[in-house]
């Protein structure tokens, strides 16, 4: 089945759940990588989440091409941190001139953050690859959303899709007339990269014009009374996964909030 | 009952100083098959946009006239409104796609009308099996290849019943076979619906065979409308306005010229050629077209058991092998979606194979950097705007040259070499987003030629370009073989493979299934057919009145 991101099988429990539970667990997800802020329990997140991937029968290969994003992430935390905090430790390991300094504890929050940042992706990602823009559509909508706001989410998606093949395209076009995209600092990169936004930005602007000639002609008009094709209903497996996410994040906010337990540096490591 | 009625209708952009349309006047009855013809940029899309309303209602501009859509006026009547009557289907079907499934594509209109769900599922099934893409119903549309798509975004606005269809030229990304399954689907709807159709089209073999009426425009100005039978006789005007008649009417009016016959009733169809042209058999005489570098020289670019396999899994080449020869002209032809690009994409670097080997100028190109292969082998994409980013028109032509390290004189002098032979000289200060789709082709085809690679690959050049623009760029591309560049060409377009290519190499499925001289694989039809693609009329005419293949007009000799 082809979803926004991945292929995934159709047998895939995550993928027949009711829209609304896929994006509560969306939330859910970011929210409690938010909440928690010991390592241990964002790893045992973060374990959680992989082995999610495994049971909701999404190859964790299909992660593959995430693993980059994960690598930058951990990268510009890693050294933000190191370059520009000021966390006192037990062991202090350098004194940078601008006045910041490298603590054990330095590296044991970084690490917390990487673990933060790292469960996010790949939660979504997980959400993400078994969500349609059915799912998006219908979901949002139970959450109250107007339906013309609803779909402009999932066309927002989509056209991602038709974006990232004309920012392929157009990269190949540029290489094939000796344009060095990867030569020099962040800065030259940048410059050498903006030269897409012309071509980037000429498509996606005659795209939108007939996109919105194509809804208008069939007929999308947000003050219509409208029909829908698909019919979603909860099963009592779909409500109990709901009230469970509801619980986990009522409870990481309790400990939260009335004990030391979930904040840094948490259980065990004071 | 009078469908449309187009009374006096002018229409100027916001952001144009030029009328676009002037003084059109149009009624269309209901049940009517109305083709428009016309050269590029003589206001079909514009036409085509206000009889659907979204034209004035979303496009600012200024209109005199008016547009009646089954009495509605357009100017006080929401396009939506409109849209319960009438549909349109664009030329590009990838940006007509708004869901990520088949059959979510069909349905989307039809919850738009607030149609109940049992309906809606039954005039899904219904639209689709029309349409042939019943079986494809859970696909995801960017998965179909071209002709697919567009059956889709067709069943899309057939499932909504409308009572106008609207068709802006709907085959033009299509393989031949993929534009005469759009035709048989529109003359059903005609026959079983009842349903009156608007078709823009460039082709006039289709339009011919299935419209009632047809309707030239030319600068906004209707310049011809008639039945087809009387608007293509007017073969001399219409060739000069770049619209090119069927070949059997072209042939018969050359014989008729030369017989000094009154023109009468010119055949428009196959079956009407031959019997028309049975009488003045004598007359006509095949003969020898000198081709371009009829010798080419050594392999320059060798494909050895090539597989291609997209990250996705998707094989889009199986164990080809191909040689490319120094100084040809040649031709890769299939179905959409055979591999074609796939394959054109190999031969300049960009991809690598998934086995197999392709060397390119005696290398293996896995070694070989994309960037470095295109000062020996220049590539036009399909579509310019994915390939131009500069200001001007000469910084355009100038980058490659730049990045290459060249002197500022040289670079002056290729640049100016470059827009002189596409026929853009003088335009160099001009930004390249503000040219027409056909001047953004040329501009494309400098920029590669600027670099003077060894080899040209063109991917789809005509596309979506009327007769006279895809003329003067085959044209372009025979200077250029004739000079001595190898040219390796993408198209659709047998009728111009037929005239300007000395090799063709047919694709299956990302399979090669021939390969070889083009009166050879164009006179074998059950290779074509196999290939799903159909030769050119003149190859079967002359097949079957001359006894031999015959690839262009210009190789029957009218005595």
């Amino acid at each position: 089945m082809r979803t926004f991101f991945l292929h995934v099988e159709e047998k895939s429990p995550l993928l027949r759940a009711h829209p609304a539970l896929k994006i509560l667990a969306l939330l859910v997800v970011n929210l409690l990588a938010w909440i928690l802020e010991a390592p241990i329990f964002l790893l045992a997140l973060l374990t959680a989440l992989l082995i999610s991937y495994r049971a909701f029968g999404i190859p964790l290969s299909r992660m593959a091409r995430f693993l980059v994003f994960a690598g930058l992430i951990a990268q510009a935390v890693m050294v933000s941190y190191l370059l520009g905090s000021k966390i006192p430790g037990r062991v202090t390991y350098l004194v940078l001139p601008w006045g910041s300094y490298v603590t054990d504890m330095t590296l044991l929050y970084s690490l917390t953050m990487i673990l933060r940042f790292v469960s996010m992706l790949v939660g979504s990602t997980l959400i993400l690859a078994v969500m349609r823009d059915v799912d998006i559509v219908y979901g949002l909508k139970s959450f109250g959303l107007p339906y013309s706001l609803s779909f402009a989410f999932s066309l927002a998606f989509r056209l991602s899709s038709l974006f990232l093949e004309d920012f392929k395209m157009v990269k190949d076009a540029m290489l094939l007339r000796g344009a060095k995209l990867d030569k020099g600092g962040i800065l030259e990169r940048a410059r050498n990269y903006s030269r897409m936004g012309v071509p980037l930005t000429v498509i996606a602007v005659r795209r939108m014009n007939e996109l919105s000639y194509v809804l208008e002609a069939k007929g999308f008009a947000s003050s219509r009374k409208r029909s829908y094709l698909y019919e979603f209903k909860w099963n009592s497996l779909g409500i109990c996964a709901a009230l469970f996410l509801v619980g986990l994040v009522a409870l990481a906010l309790l400990l939260r909030l009335s004990t030391d337990l979930v904040t840094f540096p948490g259980w065990p490591l004071v | 009952m009078r469908v449309v009625e187009v009374e006096d209708l002018w229409w100027k952009y916001a952001s144009g100083s030029d009328w676009v349309l002037r003084g059109v006047d149009l009624e269309v009855e209901e049940g009517e098959l109305l083709g428009i013809l016309g050269p590029s940029g003589a206001g079909k899309t514009t036409l085509c946009l206000a009889l659907m309303g979204i034209i004035p209602n979303s496009i600012k501009g200024e209109m005199r006239g008016s547009v009646r859509i089954f009495g509605m006026d357009t100017k006080s009547s929401q396009t939506s409104e409109i849209a319960e009557y009438a549909g349109i289907v664009f030329q590009d079907p990838d940006t007509q796609f708004v869901t990520m499934r088949v059959v979510d594509e069909v349905a989307f209109p039809l919850e738009n009308f607030g149609v109940g769900r049992d309906e809606i599922l039954r005039r899904v099934e219904e639209a689709l099996r029309a349409t042939r893409m019943w079986e494809y119903r859970d696909r995801y549309p960017f998965e179909l290849s071209g002709g697919q798509k567009q059956r889709v975004a067709i069943a899309a606005m057939l499932a909504r019943r409308p009572r106008l269809l609207i068709l802006d030229e709907p085959t033009s990304d299509l393989d031949p076979v993929g534009k005469r399954e759009v035709f048989e689907v529109l003359a059903r709807l005609r026959e079983e619906h009842g349903m009156t159709l608007i078709v823009v089209e460039h082709r006039t073999e289709e339009l011919a065979k299935y419209a009632d009426e047809l309707l030239v425009l030319r600068e906004g100005e209707v310049v011809a409308r008639g039945e087809p039978r009387e608007v293509l006789a007017k073969v001399d005007y219409l060739e000069e306005i770049g619209v090119r008649p069927p070949q059997v009417t072209e042939l018969a009016h050359a014989v008729m010229k030369i017989a000094r016959a009154p023109d009468g009733n010119l055949p428009m169809t196959l079956e009407e050629g031959i019997s028309f042209l049975e009488k003045f058999k004598h007359r006509l005489r095949p003969r020898n077209r000198a081709r371009s570098n009829s010798e080419p020289g050594e392999p320059i670019v060798r494909l050895r058991e090539v597989s291609y396999v997209y990250p996705g899994g998707a094989v889009a080449l199986e164990n080809v092998s191909l040689d490319v020869y120094r100084g040809e002209f040649l031709a890769l032809i299939g179905h959409n979606g055979s591999g074609k690009t796939t394959m054109a994409r190999l031969m300049v670097g960009l991809y690598k194979p998934t086995s197999g080997v392709v060397e390119i100028f005696g290398r293996d190109s896995r070694e070989l950097r994309a960037s470095d292969v295109a000062l020996r082998i220049g590539y036009v994409y399909q579509n310019p705007d994915h390939q131009l980013f500069c200001e001007t028109v000469y910084e355009e032509v100038a980058f490659a040259l730049r990045s290459m390290g060249l002197p500022e004189e040289e670079i002056d002098e290729r640049v100016g070499r470059a827009l002189s032979y596409v026929g853009l000289e003088g335009r160099d200060g001009e930004a390249p987003f503000f040219l027409s789709k056909g001047e953004r082709q040329r501009l494309a085809i400098a920029v590669v030629l600027a670099m003077d690679p060894e080899v040209v690959v063109v991917d789809e050049p005509t596309t979506g370009q009327d007769d006279l623009q895809s003329r003067r760029i085959m044209q372009l591309l025979e200077k250029m073989n004739r000079d001595g560049k190898t040219i390796v060409v993408i198209t659709h377009d047998m009728r111009l493979v037929a005239e300007y290519c000395t090799r063709v190499a047919v694709l299956k499925g990302g399979r090669l299934l021939a390969a070889g001289p083009t009166e050879h694989v164009l006179a074998d039809a059950e290779l074509l057919g196999e290939a799903g693609l159909e030769p050119p009329q003149i190859v079967e005419l002359s097949s079957r009145l001359l006894g031999e293949p015959v690839l262009s007009i210009r190789e029957v000799e009218v005595v």
